[in-house]
């Protein structure tokens, strides 16, 4: 007993001391990779916003503002202006300079082997340019109103310090060329990253001396992990524990909003689709999805509050559409049909279904939060609203081999349901959801079902090329109006970011869901 | 001798490149890792090009015939998550799990022959029942379940012990370990137990079988009759003789601990071998759950060509390749 005493006063005095040292131990959900321009998601970009930087960068509602870039112009229709601090010093003691953005955009869609590359945010790019040492020109193949929110995902790196290094070489020497909040101090894959606090850093240093990353992927681990004091911050808290978590007095949740919306994808292929039956499980020979009342019936049935009180335990909000407040297109006045099995059940008789059909939902079980109990929730729903469901829940990487099938003639999902994240200030179902499947233009990227309407997708492609701010706000309204009345996809909810932290420790989520340690500071007293 | 090493090299090459071509095709089934891995605002055509620069649109005899030759080259491929070769990402895990493996099978060892010695030596004592009961839920309890129950009680209730990680670690033979460290150590103490308890069952209850055998053997009768110590009959006698099937049991076994450390290792935040194939599995980095499995079969394969060899040298009654 005397030894557990003895070690449990190490571990309070270690807990005190850690706030005072300035020093943080993050739980954290991914295991980064060093080469900032290697493998594309969400925890990586977090991860180097720590070490280097980018021309723009998000604000808390995700709209982009300047950065390393001290200040962005349109020239011309194609030609975005950016003005480079004067001030960011690099690891060898020169200057950022115009030359090293140019090497870094390139570097970015050149890395060998990346399966999910950067380029996503370097479309419609042509050339960029050099125009003196402070001063980058961009231009594009069409108006690209959202460059400069593109660019808040393209780390800048120094051109001297990291030419022809490849991603290996990142791991191995544990971070090249650093320059911003921090300096990696220490690397083990799998394991930790410890960053150091650049004293050098050109902008507001961060409260934190030295951030550890701790990798630990599993949701319980991470929790148990911070119930036992062993971190100080956690990422990516199952919303389950939530509740069990605001009960504990040491330990403080920070929620906030997410781009990610939970959404349904309705299959729109004609012919016989093997997810769409009748009472005796044979396929339809009409696909009965193409009816606009019959989707309607489907998100008519859909009870979105239950979904977020029962299942989500109220950390998610309510998708009355495909954007969210704040973004553009948003419509402050449209309403989502509250749940009324009744009304589903009569617009069913009305489209020629009077006893309903045989309907397949697809969902992943372990990609998001909850997404298997969405799922069967939502198969409970369209049992109410006179359908019947078959629920199949899948690891994500079957789901997609489903959704995506061998061709686009022989995809025989009915409704799948994913999780879309948008970086971005637009609505990204519109472009990848909602619009045609045109290879040309890329976009219909995500529209696995064929919805197709001209009419739709002539507004979204002149919402995107338009670079007034007013005018495309309202072509993307317009948009999202006409996708909501016609049922194209069905919002069911937006989730919410959600951080655990010692008590004594207050912190800003990020819609991203970046996880971002400067956000975190200890609470004064 | 030397016909029957060439036999069994040739059988294991075999076996290697039937589980090759098993391997390949099961994890090209599950799907294609770069509708995973890209980002959702990526164009059809970005998608494309990223299927294509993996060599993931080629039908699937090509991908694996480019495996198969890649692989005489001692190529296993190069990681989609981490870009680099497959085989130094496992190779640079390794010493974690075998710390990990090796620590729990010398804990059964060390707890289980004097557990079940001693439920041996007296099976009708309340002790001895609880032991055995005890040995009943180890072999029972899922260990993801213990393993989280061991994280509330020591790390989150008690608070004495690290929830998770490897600690502080010490380099020696120019590789990272945790044993070196008290901090290590403390890291170490919940994973091991929780990959050992099953092993701990079983080694108390392969003893106490083996004890309840030998003890009513002539030569422990005699050896009685001739009123010899108690301590040197049980120390001599029965467990020099009841030893042989445990080590080779557990053994044997440790190659499965070694390959299946996965769920301690992800319950525990462990970063060896386990923890990297289930997070490569969940987002489907092809080469390395591909390498991670040959590297396995090979390793089963050659620990028991050794069993096989060791038998022969310990066991003059079984001759390899005589017929």
């Amino acid at each position: 007993m005397k030894i557990a005493s003895l070690l449990v006063a190490v571990g309070l005095l270690t807990g005190v001391t850690s706030a005072q040292s300035q020093e943080l131990v993050v739980g954290s959900q991914g295991d980064p990779s060093l080469d900032p321009h290697y493998m594309y998601i969400g925890t990586n970009v977090a991860f180097w916003r720590h070490i280097y930087g980018s021309l723009t960068m998000h604000d808390d509602k995700g709209s982009p503002v300047p950065d390393l870039a001290e200040s962005y112009r349109l020239v011309d229709d194609h030609t975005w202006e950016f003005k480079l601090r004067p001030d960011v010093k690099l690891e060898d003691g020169s200057m950022l300079s115009a030359d090293d953005v140019v090497y870094s955009l390139d570097r970015a869609k050149s890395i060998p082997g990346n399966p999910s590359p950067y380029t996503v945010r370097l479309e419609s790019i042509t050339d960029v340019k050099a125009v003196d040492p402070t001063t980058v020109r961009i231009t594009t193949d069409k108006a690209n109103p959202y460059l400069p929110g593109n660019l808040v995902d393209i780390a800048i790196l120094p051109r001297k310090a990291t030419e022809g290094k490849a991603t290996g070489d990142f791991t191995s020497q544990a971070g090249i060329g650093e320059y911003g909040r921090y300096r990696v101090s220490s690397f083990a894959p799998g394991d930790r990253v410890v960053l150091d606090r650049n004293e050098d850093y050109w902008g507001e240093k961060p409260y934190w001396k030295r951030v550890t990353f701790r990798v630990m992927p599993n949701d319980a681990s991470r929790v148990a992990a911070l119930l036992a004091g062993d971190v100080d911050l956690v990422d990516f808290v199952p919303p389950t524990d939530v509740k069990k978590l605001r009960e504990n007095p040491n330990v403080a949740v920070h929620d906030g909003p997410s781009t990610r919306m939970m959404v349904l994808l309705l299959n729109y292929r004609d012919g016989q689709i093997a997810g769409l039956t009748d009472a005796g499980g044979k396929p339809l020979d009409k696909n009965p999805l193409k009816d606009v009342r019959v989707r309607k019936a489907l998100s008519k049935a859909m009870d979105r509050q239950a979904l977020v009180d029962r299942i989500m335990d109220g950390t998610a909000d309510v998708a009355t559409q495909i954007a969210m407040p704040g973004m553009e297109g948003y419509d402050p006045d449209l309403k989502i049909d509250n749940a009324d099995p009744q009304g589903a059940k009569a617009l069913l008789a009305e489209a020629g279904y009077p006893n309903g059909f045989g309907i397949n939902i697809a969902c992943s079980n372990n990609r998001y939060p909850n997404d298997a109990r969405i799922c069967q929730a939502v198969g409970q729903m369209l049992a109410r609203g006179g359908f019947q469901p078959k629920v199949e829940t899948l690891p994500m990487s079957v789901l997609m081999t489903s959704l995506v099938g061998s061709a686009p003639d022989k995809r025989d999902f009915a409704i799948g349901m994913l999780g879309l994240g948008a970086q971005g200030t637009h609505p990204i179902a519109l472009p990848t959801m909602v619009h045609s499947v045109d290879k040309a233009s890329g976009r219909g990227a995500y529209n696995f079902g064929g919805y197709s309407n001209p009419e739709l997708d002539g507004v979204i492609d002149k919402a995107v090329g338009t670079l007034d701010s007013t005018a495309r706000n309202d072509l993307m309204r317009t948009a999202v109006d006409r996708a909501t009345e016609e049922v194209v996809v069905l919002p069911l909810l937006f989730q919410r970011v959600l951080t655990a932290s010692k008590s004594d420790l207050t912190y800003t989520t990020d819609p991203t869901e970046e996880t971002l340690t400067w956000r975190a500071k200890p609470k004064a007293q | 001798m030397v016909s029957y090493l060439l036999n069994r090299i040739l059988q294991a090459g075999l076996v290697m490149l039937v589980m090759s071509a098993i391997v390949f095709l099961g994890v090209f089934a599950i799907g294609n890792p770069v509708d995973i891995l890209i980002s959702p605002q990526a164009t059809a055509l970005q998608r494309e090009e990223a299927i294509r620069a993996l060599g993931l649109d080629l039908p699937v005899w090509h991908q694996y015939l480019n495996f198969l030759s890649n692989l005489l080259h001692g190529d296993l491929g190069r990681s989609f998550v981490f870009n680099v070769p497959a085989l130094q990402l496992i190779l640079e895990r390794m010493p974690a799990t075998l710390e990990l493996a090796i620590a729990a099978t010398l804990l059964a060892l060390v707890a289980g022959i004097p557990l079940g010695l001693y439920a041996g030596l007296a099976p009708k004592s309340p002790v001895s029942s609880s032991i055995m009961a005890g040995s009943i839920l180890g072999f029972s309890l899922p260990s993801f379940w213990v393993g989280i129950v061991l994280i509330m009680l020591f790390s989150v209730h008690l608070g004495w012990l690290p929830s998770s990680g490897r600690g502080d670690t010490a380099v020696w033979l120019g590789v990272r370990w945790s044993f070196l460290t008290v901090d290590g150590l403390a890291h170490m103490a919940m994973p091991v137990l929780n990959l050992a308890l099953f092993q701990i069952s079983m080694v108390i209850r392969l003893t106490r079988a083996g004890v309840r055998e030998v003890i009513l053997s002539d030569y422990v009768k005699f050896a009685r009759a001739k009123g010899l110590r108690e301590s040197r009959i049980i120390f001599v006698h029965i467990l020099k003789n009841i030893l042989i099937p445990v080590i080779t049991v557990v053994g044997l076994n440790l190659g499965t601990v070694i390959a299946f450390a996965v769920v301690t290792e992800t319950i525990f935040s462990w970063p060896g071998m386990g923890k990297l194939i289930i997070d490569s599995i969940n987002i489907l980095d092809r080469p390395v759950i591909v390498a991670y499995l040959m590297l396995m079969v090979l390793m089963f394969v050659i620990i028991n060509l050794l069993v096989d060899l060791i038998y022969s040298v310990l066991d003059p009654r079984v001759r390899l390749g005589a017929r």
